[in-house]
C-alpha cells in the first residue's frame, strides 16, 4: 500500500499534466548581476514572474527570485529554469512553487509555508520537494541539502533527506541514492567574484566591490554560539529541542535542586527547573 | 492576601530592577519592533516597492532572524550578497544563519570566504567565535560543565506538600509537624554534560551532577546532598512529510536529607518516552512518564502517567501552554490511586542583547489542578486529594560573554488542597550565579 501511494504520488509529480493556470504572478526578480533573460528580453529588478516563464542567466549572471510565499530561488551562471504550472504535487503535497530545472544550478530557500507545501523542482533525472530549509539543485543530477528537509523522487521510489551535507543522485540503475556532497558542490553560488564593468549592465544598480554598510544591529542571539541552546531558541527554535529542555517544559526535568516526583504534587524546596 | 500584596510589591520592584539592568546593559533594544510579524510583512511590502533599498533588506534579515525564521533571513542575506558579494559582514552573518540551522559545512564555507575579504577587527572576533563553534558542531561531540551557587529564601516551607512524606493509600502525606516556617538556603552544584550529534541527526546526551544544600530554617536546620545521572536520546522520525522527534530519557536521582535526625534517603528513577512535533510557532508533545520513588520507611511510590502538552506562540513574545495528564500511582501495599490534572499558563519572554551580554526576561502565570483518588482498604476506602494552584513567576537571566550567568527569580504560589496542611501561600526568591566552562 505504501509503495502504491509513493508510486501514485510520484506519477502525479512527473507525469500528470493539469490544466494551465491563468497568468498569476509567482514572484519577482529580487536581485541580479549582469544578465537575466526571459525569452529574448533582459529582465530588471522588480519584474514580475509568471507561470510558464522560462528565465536564464548569462555566463556571469546571478539572479534571485523572491516568491509570493517568501521563499526564494537563486539562479547561478549559465542556468535556466521554467516556472511550471503542470507540476502540482509531490507525494501528495501540493506545491507552493514548482519549477523545472533546465540547465545549470540554483539554490532554493524555503519559508515557513514550504514546510508543509514544498517548493517542487523537477530536474531531468528526478523530482524534489524542498520542505523549508535550503537546497542546492544541479540540473546535472544532484540535489544537496544545506538545511531543513527534502524529499527526492523518481518513479516508484522516494527518499527523505534530513542531514545537511547529503545529496540525492540517481544512480546508473535508475534508483535514488543518498550520498555525501562533494565539498565544492555549488561553490559558484557563493562566488565573491564581481563582474567587470564590461559585463555589467544597467541593471546592476548596487553591484559593488566594496562593503555594504550594514546598520549596527546584530542578527538574533548576538554572539551566542550555542546553536541549539535555550538562550538562542527562546521557545520554538526548531528541532532538536534546546539542550536541557524537556518536551514538557519544567515538568520532566530532573537536575540539581529539582525534582518532579509525585506529579508536581510535591514541589522541590526551591525551584524545579533547570539553570 | 498578605502574600499577594507582598508578591506584587516585590514583583514590581524586581521588574523595575530587571528591566533597568538589562536595558542599561544592552545596547540594542527591540524598539524597532523586530519581533513583530506585522512589521516583517510591512517591511516586505515596502521592499516590493523599493527592491534595491539595502538598509531595508538588512532590516528584513534582522527581523526574520529574531523570529527564528532563519530561512527567510538567508533569503534576505543572499539577496544582499548578489549586490555585495565581497562584504565580509554579510558572509559572516549568512554563515551564522547556516550555523543556527546546523548546516556546519555551509557555515564554514561562508566563514572561509569572509576570511579572504579583509574583515575588520570586530568581524574577526565574531568569526573566530563561530569558527570554533562550527568545528565543535562538525565533530558532533560537545562537552560542557558548569558550577552554580544559589542563595534563596522560601516563606512557607512546612505547610507545603514538600519532600519528606509517607504514603497513605498511594498518596503522599507529610510527616512534618503542623507548623509553618521559612528558611534560607544555600546550594552549590556542579553539572557535567556530554552531547553527541551523529551524522544521522540522532542526539545522545549524558549528564551527571551533584549538589549540596544547607537550609537554615525558622524551625530547624538541615542539609541535603543530591547526586544524579541523566541519559537522553533523540532522533527525528518522518511520517510522510511530517517530521517528529522521538525522545527517550532516563534519570536517576539520590537525595540524602538530614532532617529531624537523619530522615534518610530518597531515590528517584524516571523514564520518559514520547514524541514531539515542533514548528516555529507551536510544539506538541505526547509521552509516557514512569517514576519510581523510594522513600524512607521502606515506602515506594510508582507512578505512570501519560502527558499531552501543547504550546502555541501567540506573538513573538507571548506564548500559551496547555497540558493534561492522567495516570496511576501505586504504593508498596495494595494502595493505589488515579491521578490526573490540567495545567495552563501564559508566558512572556523578552530578550535584549549586546556585544557583551544577553538578557532574557521571562514572566509566567499558570494555573493547575491535580486530583488523585486513592484506595487503601486498611485505612480508608477512598482518600481524595485535590490541589488547585496558581503560580506566578518572573525571572531575569543575564548571560555574559565571559561565561558567567546571573539569574534572579521570584515566584508566588497560592494553593488550595485537601491534603493535610495543603493550603498555603508561598513566596520564593533566589539568586544564582553560574559559571560555564
Amino acid at each position: 500500500m505504501h509503495r502504491f501511494l509513493a508510486v501514485s504520488a510520484v506519477i502525479s509529480a512527473l507525469a500528470w499534466p493539469t490544466a494551465p493556470v491563468a497568468q498569476d504572478s509567482v514572484g519577482v526578480v529580487a536581485g541580479m548581476q549582469t544578465q537575466v533573460i526571459r525569452g529574448t528580453r533582459q529582465m530588471t529588478v522588480g519584474d514580475r514572474i509568471f507561470q510558464n516563464d522560462t528565465v536564464r542567466t548569462n555566463q556571469t549572471g546571478i539572479s534571485q527570485f523572491q516568491f509570493s510565499d517568501r521563499s526564494s530561488a537563486k539562479l547561478g551562471p549559465n542556468s535556466s529554469i521554467q516556472f511550471s504550472s503542470d507540476i502540482v504535487a509531490l507525494a501528495g503535497r501540493e506545491a507552493t512553487i514548482a519549477v523545472r530545472m533546465i540547465s545549470g544550478i540554483a539554490r532554493f530557500t524555503g519559508s515557513d509555508s514550504t514546510k508543509s507545501n514544498p517548493i517542487i523542482v523537477r530536474t531531468p533525472n528526478m523530482a524534489l520537494g524542498v520542505l523549508g530549509g535550503v537546497v542546492d539543485v544541479s540540473a546535472a543530477n544532484r540535489a544537496n541539502l544545506l538545511s531543513g528537509r527534502m524529499v527526492c523522487a523518481v518513479t516508484g521510489e522516494q527518499k527523505f533527506v534530513r542531514n545537511p551535507g547529503f545529496s540525492c543522485i540517481v544512480g546508473p540503475d535508475g534508483r535514488l541514492q543518498v550520498v555525501k556532497t562533494p565539498t565544492n558542490f555549488a561553490a559558484v553560488l557563493d562566488s565573491t567574484a564581481v563582474p567587470n564593468a564590461g559585463q555589467a549592465t544597467g541593471a546592476n544598480v548596487g553591484l559593488s566591490t566594496g562593503r555594504f554598510n550594514a546598520p549596527d544591529i546584530d542578527l538574533r542571539c548576538g554572539s551566542d554560539t550555542s546553536a541549539q541552546d535555550q538562550r538562542c531558541a527562546v521557545d520554538f527554535g526548531g528541532y532538536p529541542l534546546p539542550e536541557g529542555r524537556s518536551p514538557f517544559g519544567r515538568t520532566t526535568e530532573v537536575g540539581p535542586g529539582e525534582t518532579n516526583n509525585d506529579l508536581k504534587i510535591n514541589d522541590d524546596v526551591i525551584f524545579n527547573d533547570n539553570f | 492576601m498578605n502574600t499577594v500584596s507582598l508578591f506584587l510589591s516585590r514583583f514590581l520592584l524586581f521588574f523595575v530592577f530587571a528591566v533597568g539592568a538589562s536595558g542599561a546593559a544592552a545596547q540594542v533594544s527591540d524598539t524597532h519592533g523586530f519581533y513583530s510579524e506585522a512589521v516583517l510583512k510591512a517591511k516586505l511590502a515596502q521592499l516590493e516597492r523599493e527592491p534595491e533599498n539595502f538598509d531595508l533588506l538588512w532590516e528584513v534579515a534582522v527581523i526574520a532572524s529574531h523570529q527564528g525564521a532563519y530561512d527567510e533571513a538567508i533569503t534576505a542575506l543572499e539577496r544582499l550578497l548578489v549586490y555585495f558579494p565581497r562584504d565580509p559582514k554579510l558572509r559572516i552573518e549568512l554563515g551564522v544563519m547556516y550555523f543556527r540551522l546546523g548546516s556546519y559545512n555551509q557555515a564554514k564555507r561562508q566563514f572561509d570566504l569572509a576570511r579572504t575579504l579583509n574583515p575588520n577587527a570586530d568581524e574577526l572576533r565574531r568569526l573566530a567565535r563561530f569558527e570554533g563553534a562550527v568545528r565543535t558542531g562538525q565533530s558532533g561531540v560537545r562537552f560542557s560543565n558548569s558550577v552554580t551557587l544559589t542563595f534563596g529564601h522560601r516563606s512557607n516551607i512546612l505547610t507545603t506538600a514538600t519532600g519528606p512524606s509517607i504514603l497513605v493509600g498511594g498518596v503522599p502525606v507529610l510527616i512534618l509537624p503542623e507548623q509553618s516556617g521559612s528558611f534560607y538556603s544555600v546550594t552549590g552544584s556542579s553539572k557535567v554534560t556530554w552531547t553527541l550529534d551523529t551524522p544521522r541527526a540522532d542526539r545522545v546526551t549524558a549528564r551527571v551532577w551533584a549538589s549540596y544544600s544547607d537550609f537554615d530554617g525558622s524551625f530547624t536546620d538541615f542539609d541535603r546532598q543530591s547526586y544524579g545521572l541523566e541519559l537522553g536520546y533523540q532522533r527525528p522520525v518522518f511520517l510522510n512529510f511530517e517530521g517528529y522527534a522521538l525522545d527517550i530519557r532516563g534519570a536517576y536521582r539520590l537525595d540524602d536529607t538530614n532532617l529531624l535526625g537523619q530522615l534518610g534517603t530518597f531515590d528517584l528513577w524516571e523514564a520518559y518516552v514520547g514524541g514531539i512535533k515542533q514548528t516555529n510557532y507551536s510544539r506538541t508533545s505526547l509521552g509516557y512518564v514512569y517514576t519510581e520513588a523510594e522513600q524512607p520507611f521502606g515506602s515506594t511510590l510508582r507512578t505512570g502517567v501519560v502527558r499531552l502538552s501543547y504550546a502555541q506562540r501567540l506573538s513573538p513574545r507571548w506564548s500559551a501552554v496547555g497540558e493534561v495528564y492522567a495516570g496511576v500511582q501505586r504504593g508498596n501495599s495494595q494502595a493505589s490511586s488515579d491521578v490526573y490534572g490540567v495545567e495552563a499558563r501564559a508566558e512572556y519572554s523578552h530578550r535584549l542583547f549586546s556585544g557583551s551580554l544577553d538578557a532574557l526576561t521571562r514572566v509566567s502565570l499558570g494555573y493547575d489542578v491535580a486530583d488523585a483518588r486513592g484506595v487503601t482498604p486498611a485505612i480508608s476506602p477512598i482518600i481524595p486529594l485535590d490541589i488547585d494552584r496558581v503560580t506566578a513567576s518572573i525571572s531575569e537571566e543575564i548571560s555574559f560573554n565571559n561565561g558567567f550567568d546571573l539569574r534572579l527569580r521570584l515566584q508566588a504560589i497560592e494553593q488550595d488542597s485537601s491534603l493535610p496542611n495543603g493550603e498555603f501561600d508561598d513566596f520564593l526568591w533566589s539568586i544564582s550565579l553560574r559559571k560555564r566552562f
